[in-house]
């Protein structure tokens, strides 16, 4: 951890907000680097827009999400650490997926499983994105590390200059615990992809080799607004050429509930509408396990309708996801 | 002699106690209850960066959106009770570690059927392997605070503690029961959890295991707490909000009967419809008429479930991922035993 005693900038004496776990911190004033560990290389930056664009930007989004009255109660701008990580990771996976077939002699249809074979290996490059603080998140934090991950390439040196005005958040991770965090990552990245391909994975094990890392300072803005006496949040992606509304909350009129409401009774009705087509197929000389999964689908999926639209009914707030929202990006592979 | 250090409250009665310097447990002479200052460690604290007014500014606006929200309580509310609390946490970070042997499954093939086949059997063979995690683990230190789903700060620098940051915002400081070895030891049970956790994705029967689990710096972490209490009507209600943040932590707030009514009778109208669609349907169609009933008494339930929740809710931080990642899987735990 840096001391106490760096409040201010050992360079040019700006005060520096920094907590007892930052590791790395970055003068908004002067760029200058202070790392309580050898840092392999200096922190890049994703250039932010200027504050004036990013205000009346904000003020639009505020406008188009919460409607004509709407207005801004609280605006951050914060320049947030995200460690990028490139490295290689082979997986080598084995398992198999399920698929049911359907086989009709005369009268009689069967239903039966096949079983086919799941067993590979991924082996990619990849880039994780890590987010540097501990025990802390942002509201967007998972749409936020998707744009470190598809901007760090352009990202360039500390410019104080476009710094000034911005909260610069220092990193609360080691290098180490970063590489550790991102390895991490792309495993669990490439499971979740054998897991979508396999009914059931016997192995999963993945290996990893590191390339290199870099601490990547990324422009947020962070806005709470006012719409009819209620509040919501904002994230918007304050970077130079991109700025856009990564996620946000807006609130739900009376008319989209009424609208859920009518879609969720059509939608039932629509699935109820195929009774008429499946009912027959029971008393065909279908095997059990076929006709319990004709007799359930029908109000199966129908009672999915009515719970979907009720619960989008009954929504205090649309939740707005504008962006991907991942931790790792396929560079290679 | 040694000064006074600062107040502290009991974490069992809430009786205040002024705590000299060095002293490291109190016994609480109200209630019997012993708990520690732990005024020799090191400690630190969340900063506060909003005030009370503005807490509750925007915790009003927050609730204003909830469920059942009534729209007059802004102007009918009477504060009766606003405080600041400083709630103790343990926060570190865990290296856990785990080499193991065991029995894994894997699949012998049979009966092919184009490019799979209709037959297979589970078969178990040896295997080995190891994983290596960081861990971030965090549970409050005091059996007091509601903590309902992740104790994750809003990206907002930690400060050193002091007694002199306490008193100038006029907040009270809360005693711990949970001392640093049982924090420890909860660390590292919930460690030994996701390895566990893991293994098990790999083998179904574990043959041998050896874990190295260490616990890094384990920190005391104070979280500023805005803990309101208001009358609405005669009946009184509580809201807790994150000082340094805003975000409201847990909040009852009067729920408008309109609202209910209305949500009441919306779900009436779906049960009714589907019945009626049914009955209707039924001597044509009984699989039609089934899937009707099923749909709409689906939405029915819904509406009725919206319309006799209690009025209580949070605001979450990490806003609704697929599954809970580590991290928040470990927030929750607070069981210590």
């Amino acid at each position: 951890m840096l001391t106490e005693a760096a409040h201010r900038c050992q360079n040019c004496g700006a005060p520096i907000e920094l907590s007892p776990d930052t590791v790395v911190s970055v003068c908004s004033y002067c760029g200058h680097v202070e790392s309580s560990f050898p840092l392999g290389a200096s922190p890049l930056m994703v250039r932010p827009a200027r504050a004036q664009e990013l205000r009346d930007f904000v003020e639009r989004a505020v406008r188009k999400e919460g409607g004509k009255g709407a207005s801004i109660r609280d605006v951050r701008f914060v320049a947030v650490p995200v460690w990028v990580a490139e490295l290689r990771a082979r997986t080598r996976y084995n398992g198999y997926k399920v698929e049911h077939k359907t086989r009709s002699t005369g009268r009689r249809t069967t239903v039966y499983k096949v079983y086919y074979p799941v067993t590979g290996t991924l082996d990619e490059r990849l880039a994780v994105a890590v987010y540097g603080r501990k025990f802390e998140s942002i509201f967007g934090l998972g749409a936020v590390k998707w744009s470190a991950l598809t901007r760090y390439e352009a990202a360039g040196g500390l410019d104080p200059g476009a710094l000034r005005g911005w909260e610069v958040l220092g990193s609360e991770l080691t290098e180490e615990e970063a590489w550790k965090s991102a390895e991490v990552g792309a495993a669990d990245a490439h499971r979740s992809r054998v897991e979508s391909m396999a009914t059931k994975v016997f192995d999963c094990y993945t290996e990893t080799d590191r390339s290199s890392i870099r601490l990547v300072l990324y422009p947020v803005v962070e806005a709470r607004y006012e719409s009819r006496g209620k509040s919501y949040r904002l994230c918007v992606d304050g970077a130079e050429g991109g700025v856009k509304v990564l996620k946000a909350e807006a609130p739900v009129s009376l008319l989209r509930r009424a609208k859920w409401m009518l879609v969720g009774a059509g939608a039932v009705l629509a699935t109820a509408a195929l009774g008429p087509v499946i009912e027959p197929l029971l008393y065909e000389d279908v095997s059990l396990e076929a006709k319990l999964i004709l007799l359930a689908l029908p109000p199966g999926l129908a009672a999915l309708w009515g719970y979907l639209s009720a619960r989008s009914a009954t929504a205090i707030q649309r939740l707005k996801r504008l962006s991907k929202e991942e931790d790792v990006r396929v560079l290679e592979g | 002699m040694s000064g006074v250090a600062g107040t502290y409250r009991c974490p069992n009665c809430g009786a205040s106690h002024e705590v000299r310097e060095g002293d490291v447990a109190i016994r609480c002479g109200y209630c019997g209850v012993t708990f520690r200052t732990f005024e020799e460690e090191k400690r630190y604290v969340l900063p506060v960066h909003y005030d009370s007014s503005k807490a509750l500014e925007n915790f009003l606006l927050w609730a204003e959106k909830q469920h059942l929200y009534d729209e007059s309580l802004p102007r009918e509310m009477v504060l009766r009770e606003v405080s600041l609390h400083f709630y103790p946490f343990w926060v570190a970070t865990v290296r856990a570690s785990t080499a193991f042997t065991g029995l894994g499954e894997d699949a012998e093939y049979s009966n092919p059927d184009g490019k799979g086949f209709r037959t297979v059997k589970l078969i178990r063979r040896e295997e080995s392997g190891s994983f290596e995690r960081l861990i971030e683990f965090a549970v409050p230190a005091s059996g007091e605070v509601p903590v309902e789903g992740e104790m994750v700060a809003v990206s907002r620098a930690r400060l050193y503690f002091s007694h002199e940051y306490v008193r100038r915002h006029g907040g009270v400081l809360h005693g711990a029961t949970v001392s640093r070895e049982e924090a420890r030891r909860a660390a590292e049970r919930a460690a030994a959890a996701e390895l566990t956790r893991l293994i098990s994705r790999e083998v179904v029967e574990v043959r041998s295991r050896s874990d190295e689990i260490s616990v890094g710096e384990l920190s005391l972490v104070y979280v500023p707490v805005w803990d309101v209490t208001y009358e609405f009507r005669g009946k009184k209600y509580r809201a807790m909000i994150d000082a340094s943040s805003s975000r409201v932590i847990l909040a009852t707030y009067p729920s408008e009967v309109a609202e209910r009514a209305a949500y009441l009778g919306i779900s009436a109208l779906h049960l009714v419809a589907g019945i009626t669609l049914a009955a209707v349907i039924w001597g044509s169609s009984w699989l039609t008429a089934v899937t009707a009933l099923a749909g709409m008494a689906t939405a029915s339930a819904y509406y009725a479930r919206a319309a006799l929740a209690p009025a209580k809710a949070h605001e979450p931080v990490t806003e609704g991922r697929r599954k809970p990642g580590l991290i928040e899987r470990i927030y929750m735990m607070r069981d210590m035993t």
